[in-house]
């Protein structure tokens, strides 16, 4: 018997041929060697990773090893990912399955030769299941100079094995309320894929990675039900390159190399906000749409129905305070504790609404056609309504009671001045505040209250300053008709901002949409370098780098030079082909941008998000990502 | 001045959501299918008992583990009549695994000793998609007030040997027998295993 022979019982006709091989011609008394598990899979055929993903059971080995011998566990090389109809995701091999294992012998061995058994059972899936099993035994000579053997095939695997070492860049989970998050970075390479390897029984969504963050971070978002209280962090494997010739990958997670504390939750910039399809709204943003928020807030004191109050307000705590400051100061306060429980409340109810509206399933998708005409519709009459075609009014009765409370002196009337005042003068500031809600409506709650806050924030300032210092009553500016032209001008912008959505609609309806992937397919088969924008019509971002990058001459000129072929993936109307592609690069949604280089439709290199002209030029002509 | 399209441009970029499968807590969406025999059912149509979702394709091992052991059968029949309503659902998209006649189904039904109220034909996927079914089987279990108490794997041992079944907890009994006697259900959710669904 040859060294390396082995035997096989298979109890199928089996897809799969499964041999036991090792890296050594003989076993040295006390020296690990490495033992394959090598399965030769019929094609359309897959046998299953360490984790197999929505379906599927991953390899078993078990060995039956004469007292004194140990096997390790199963070492697993780089998995493919698949997607099938259905959103199905499966972490499988296909063609050829190698499973490593490094067997130690005992120290003395009497024996001359020594045979090692294992029974390999595994799940193999085409358009079906079947699954197999096969018993393998494995004979060697003992040899104190035992050749290397089977070098080439080790070598191969060995390469698709994860790192040794822990990655070069840090890696941190934290928990957030949709399941685990996962920050790499800095440093982190471009194109980096997450495949997780939970524990038993806990039901892991896909893990998506955010559009967007600072250079050289990378950040996932792994969906998890009910999290566990005490789960702090999950095992997976990040892989570098993901089809490219020579992909790598670390382990992470709980017996991985988590060479990161995780990070304190510093203010917003552990924060993400939004997901998924259409762009999202990345971490550092926050910040901005707070301030945004803040400044929406100040503005709503000029609209005409509120600016006049304000140094009525002020006179009138004047008046009840005379001279003492502190009092006119504590006033305002209250106030301003008005205004805060307006906005607060207002924030409370779109909680409540979005909890309803997910126990219904609403969604809020710009692919969604109704979504959009409902958007314009709103815009569209909000838009009017800043341009004085028709006014909000409050019915008298109320009007008539508010005036009483507004008279009556103290802490709690400014409160209730506060509040009212904010009411009443959301005859006009609704307009303002709907795009607010839209945007709120499909954020986490924590979102929503620290944008309300900020408005009401805003909007409380005046009072705040002035009641401060009520000498600056003299800055402040008087009513008069520029305060209407700045209603008119707003409602001007609301007015463009509907035709927009608009025109999205109307792409919708008429757009005739050709599956992608035989257009993909054809570019590659050109031999020609291929440039493909993943792009929808109400992603902004994506129209920015349009607009700023792409059409711009100098990479139009880089592309002439080149021949690249330039290939639009239009998502506007969520084409199966293209979500299956983007997917297939771990990414949610768009933008997105790939360039295959000539005549390597297997070597794709993934753009940033933020393109800038330098990073495009760069990658179409030296043919390899630019950073 | 800028602060509208700003505005509006949170709107263009936050606003979308991500749609979950039918999670434990939630209330079961409503949906309507045609049984083996041609009849029309819903969900609602229901209301008031408690209901399991069983996604099902004979021809997948995971399944056979099953009903070649008659777990699943005996399952079926004790609470089918104790009143609890059992719906088969088949999601394969036709010329896929798991796409049978009518006819076809009727004898397979038939020659399993299956024991459901109804086997539903859902060939396009929809009620599939509706409640995120990725595997047969994947269950659900609803109780007579219309919400999920439980979603996920039939039992607690992912393979296709008839030797685990007595070995493992069956996770779709205990939540039967805890939301039928008024207790709250302690496992409500894992991950399901087996094939996966032939959608289109």
């Amino acid at each position: 018997m040859t060294p390396g022979a082995f035997a096989q019982f298979s109890f199928a006709p089996s897809k799969v041929e499964a041999s036991m091989v090792a890296d050594a011609e003989g076993i040295q008394p006390g020296h690990a060697f490495t033992v394959g598990l090598r399965f030769k899979i019929q094609p359309g055929w897959h046998t299953y990773w360490r984790f197999a993903g929505d379906f599927g059971i991953p390899t078993t080995l078990d060995w039956k090893l004469p007292p004194g011998w140990k096997a390790g566990p199963i070492q697993w090389p780089l998995p493919q990912v698949n997607h099938d109809a259905g959103d199905i995701v499966s972490y499988a091999y296909s063609g050829e399955a190698f499973h490593l294992v490094t067997i130690t012998p005992p120290a003395t061995l009497s024996e001359k030769t020594v045979t090692l058994k294992a029974l390999a059972k595994w799940l193999m899936c085409e358009k079906e299941c079947v699954p197999g099993q096969a018993s393998l035994s494995l004979t060697l000579p003992v040899t104190d100079h035992p050749q290397a053997a089977n070098t080439d095939l080790f070598a191969k695997y060995r390469a698709l094995l994860p790192q040794a070492q822990a990655p070069p860049f840090p890696v941190a989970f934290t928990r957030t309320e949709k399941g685990l998050r996962l920050k790499v970075g800095p440093n982190a390479p471009n194109q980096l894929d997450f495949y997780p390897i939970p524990p038993d029984q806990l039901p892991v969504g896909h893990p998506t990675r955010l559009n967007a963050g600072a250079r050289g971070m990378v950040t996932f978002e792994i969906p998890i039900d009910n999290l566990p209280a005490s789960l702090q962090r999950i095992d997976g494997l990040l892989v570098q390159g993901v089809g490219t010739a020579s992909p790598k990958s670390w382990l992470v997670g709980a017996t991985g190399g988590d060479n990161a504390s995780a990070p304190g939750v510093g203010g917003s910039n552990g924060f993400s906000v939004g997901n998924g399809a259409g762009g999202s709204v990345p971490a550092g943003s926050l910040l901005h749409y707070l301030l945004l928020g803040f400044l929406g807030g100040l503005i709503l004191n000029v609209m005409p129905c509120v600016l006049p109050v304000i140094s009525l307000k002020i006179l009138g705590f004047v008046q009840q305070a005379g001279q003492d400051r502190q009092h006119i100061f504590r006033l305002g306060l209250a106030f301003t504790a008005g205004v805060f429980v307006w906005f607060i409340a207002l924030a409370a109810m779109l909680i409540g609404l979005q909890a309803a509206g997910r126990q219904v399933n609403w969604g809020f998708q710009f692919q969604n056609p109704w979504f959009v005409a409902v958007m314009f519709g709103l815009v569209l009459i909000f838009s009017l309504n800043l341009l004085g075609v028709f006014e909000l009014i409050l019915p008298g009765g109320l009007s008539d009671r508010f005036g009483r409370t507004l008279r009556s002196d103290g802490y709690r009337g400014a409160f209730a001045n506060g509040l009212f005042a904010t009411i009443l003068g959301s005859s006009c500031t609704v307009p303002m505040l709907g795009s607010s809600i839209g945007f709120a409506l499909a954020q986490p709650p924590m979102v929503i209250f620290a944008v309300f806050l900020a408005i009401a924030t805003g909007m409380a300032l005046p009072y705040f300053l002035l009641t401060a210092q009520p000498a600056w009553l003299r800055f402040l500016p008087r009513p008069g008709m520029w305060m209407v032209r700045v209603k008119q001008l707003m409602g001007m912008m609301m007015l463009l901002t509907a035709v927009w959505l608009g025109w999205v609609l109307w792409q919708q309806q008429t757009k005739v949409i050709e599956p992608f992937q035989p257009q993909l397919t054809r570019a590659l088969q050109s031999g020609r370098p291929v440039f493909v924008d993943f792009t929808a019509d109400w992603c902004l971002n994506c129209k920015a780098n349009e607009r700023l990058v792409l059409n711009t001459a100098e990479v139009q000129a880089a592309f002439k030079k080149n021949n690249v072929l330039v290939l639009k993936a239009d998502w506007t109307r969520n084409d199966a082909d293209i979500g299956k592609l983007l997917k297939q690069f771990g990414r949610a949604g768009v933008p997105l941008y790939v360039f295959y280089p000539a005549g390597k439709p297997d070597q794709p290199h993934v753009l940033p998000e933020l393109l800038t002209r330098q990073i495009v030029v760069d990658a179409v002509q030296s043919g390899s990502p630019a950073s | 001045m800028k602060t509208i399209p700003a505005f509006f441009a949170i709107l263009v970029l936050g606003a979308q959501a991500v749609f979950a499968a039918v999670k434990p807590g939630d209330t079961a969406p409503d949906f309507q299918l045609t049984d083996i025999h041609g009849k029309t059912h819903s969900l609602a149509e229901f209301k008031g008992k408690p209901v399991v979702l069983e996604w099902v394709n004979y021809g997948c091992p995971f399944v056979g583990k099953q009903y070649n052991s008659k777990s699943m059968q005996t399952l079926q029949k004790e609470y089918t009549a104790k009143g609890v309503v059992w719906l088969s659902i088949n999601s394969s998209a036709p010329g896929k695994q798991g796409n049978l006649s009518a006819e076809e189904w009727q004898k397979a039904v038939a020659d399993k000793g299956a024991h459901p109220t109804a086997v539903l034909l859902d060939s396009d996927g929809k009620v599939g998609h509706l409640y995120g079914a990725k595997t047969t089987p994947d269950m659900w279990v609803i109780n007579s007030e219309g919400k999920v108490v439980y979603t996920g794997a039939i039992d607690s041992i992912a393979s296709v040997d008839v030797a685990d079944i007595p070995k493992a907890e069956n996770y779709v009994k205990e939540a039967l027998d805890a939301t039928m006697a008024g207790k709250p259900v302690t496992t409500a959710e894992t991950r399901s295993y087996g094939c996966s669904v032939k959608y289109k």
